[in-house]
């Protein structure tokens, strides 16, 4: 396995795709929670306007991401405790997303101009927590640069089909141009496969192709306990801590990010 | 082609450049597949239990031969070569009995190597890592101890490709093949 996250002082991860349905939001909720359980403070972001993520783990009436965004935009002295709902699970904490008109009410040229200061915002945060992650929403534009911008890593979910696979090259680039943009050395640190089933034979190829690429790459089965999980916002380790699938997010968990040498 | 081969060939297609991304970004180690637990677990549940070498060779020759004549010398010739492996919870446990005659002049001893070892274990789809924890090793030469020598915790896993098939277990490392069977069976 290559360098854990911990291991190369990565701390700020966005989880993202262009692709909708691969499992960003599930992953978000997995790893986040599985790293709090194991003691590590982590703050979860939900930058993704469906805002699954604030519906998963609840709003306790604080301002939400766009707001920050705005306020950013609009040069307002921050608190970040109005934006912050504190341990929506034992050191988890959540900033949530709440407003699915965002991409209406914050064009493009002004979120764009609120890269640096998010960023800087983000920044100023990695001394209360050992991790935040930061849920994305499955598009290509100046909302998700925005994220990534503000990153140290990226780990990219997919799944086992051809139009998953093919926007892995849209989203390398798009890393590879903030790392330029930025002059931050910003990884894609890992691809996580979800919805793994063994039968298919589809799979298998898969996994012979992927298996000589030469970037950490986890596997999460299919699970009827993940989508228990979700219906019932519950996290895998609630409700199903000896499945395949929590086997996979702690593998995830303990080699992707908290290995060390 | 196959309908397999097709999907395999649009895929390399598709993820040629993608690869290269990966490695023009400073990705260039080779890094491990990790499978999910629901692709290892049936494998590993065929693997516990006791199992005995019917067959191990390097490099196409037999391992006894090649190992008695490097512990006691050239004109060492083997007749037992005993080695098992018992995989049970997170470790396996591996014995090797290696018993044979060496020329001492003016007639032939007896000598012997012995070899037990704990080693962890970890399987990642058809990959088994193996790290030793703790063991000893032993030789002897005409009926008095030669050597006993501790075998220290190591650091490194080693990658064992494992195969099931007709019953038997094949572990490959490199060149180094070893046939298994059941014990008692």
């Amino acid at each position: 396995m290559g360098k854990s996250l911990k291991a190369s002082g990565r701390k700020v991860v966005a989880i993202a795709n262009q692709k909708g349905g691969v499992g960003k939001t599930a992953s978000v909720i997995q790893i986040s929670s599985g790293l709090a359980r194991r003691g590590e403070r982590v703050l979860a972001v939900d930058g993704d306007p469906q805002g699954n993520l604030t519906l998963f783990f609840g709003n306790r009436g604080k301002r939400d991401f766009g707001s920050l965004v705005g306020a950013l935009l609009a040069g307002e002295s921050i608190d970040m405790s109005h934006f912050i709902n504190r341990n929506v699970r034992k050191n988890l904490d959540l900033l949530p997303a709440c407003n699915k008109n965002l991409r209406m009410e914050l064009s493009d040229e002004m979120i764009i101009a609120s890269y640096d200061r998010f960023a800087e915002t983000i920044a100023t945060l990695r001394g209360q927590y050992d991790w935040i992650l930061i849920d994305s929403s499955p598009s290509n534009g100046p909302l998700e640069r925005l994220i990534i911008r503000a990153s140290d890593a990226v780990i990219i979910p997919l799944e086992f089909q051809l139009f998953s696979v093919a926007g892995l090259e849209s989203i390398l680039g798009e890393v590879s141009a903030c790392t330029d943009e930025t002059g931050r050395d910003i990884k894609v640190h890992s691809l996580i496969f979800t919805k793994a089933e063994n039968r298919l034979n589809r799979v298998q190829t898969y996994r012979e192709v992927f298996s000589s690429f030469h970037i950490p790459i986890f596997e999460i089965c299919k699970s009827e306990y993940i989508s228990r999980s979700l219906e019932k916002s519950r996290t895998i380790w609630e409700c199903g801590p000896a499945s395949f699938a929590a086997r996979d997010y702690s593998r995830v968990i303990e080699r992707g990010f908290l290995e060390t040498p | 082609m196959t309908n397999s081969d097709k999907v395999k060939h649009r895929l390399q297609e598709l993820t040629g450049s993608i690869s290269g991304a990966i490695d023009s970004a400073g990705n260039d180690e080779t890094v491990d597949y990790e499978f999910s637990a629901s692709y290892s677990a049936p494998k590993a549940k065929m693997l516990e239990g006791k199992w005995e070498v019917v067959e191990h060779t390097v490099d196409g020759a037999a391992y006894a031969d090649g190992f008695a004549k490097r512990t006691f010398g050239e004109g060492a010739a083997n007749d037992v070569y005993e080695a098992e492996y018992d995989f049970s919870g997170c470790v396996c446990v591996k014995r090797v009995v290696v018993h044979g005659t060496v020329d001492a002049g003016d007639g032939r001893i007896e000598c012997e190597y012995r070899m037990s070892m704990v080693l962890a274990r970890e399987l990642n789809g058809d990959v088994l890592s193996v790290r030793p924890l703790i063991g000893y090793q032993y030789t002897m030469v005409d009926g008095d101890t030669a050597s006993i020598r501790d075998l220290p915790e190591a650091g490194e896993w080693i990658k064992i490709k494992i195969s099931f098939d007709n019953g038997f277990l094949t572990l490959t490392d490199g060149t180094d093949v070893k046939k298994l069977g059941r014990m008692g069976e």
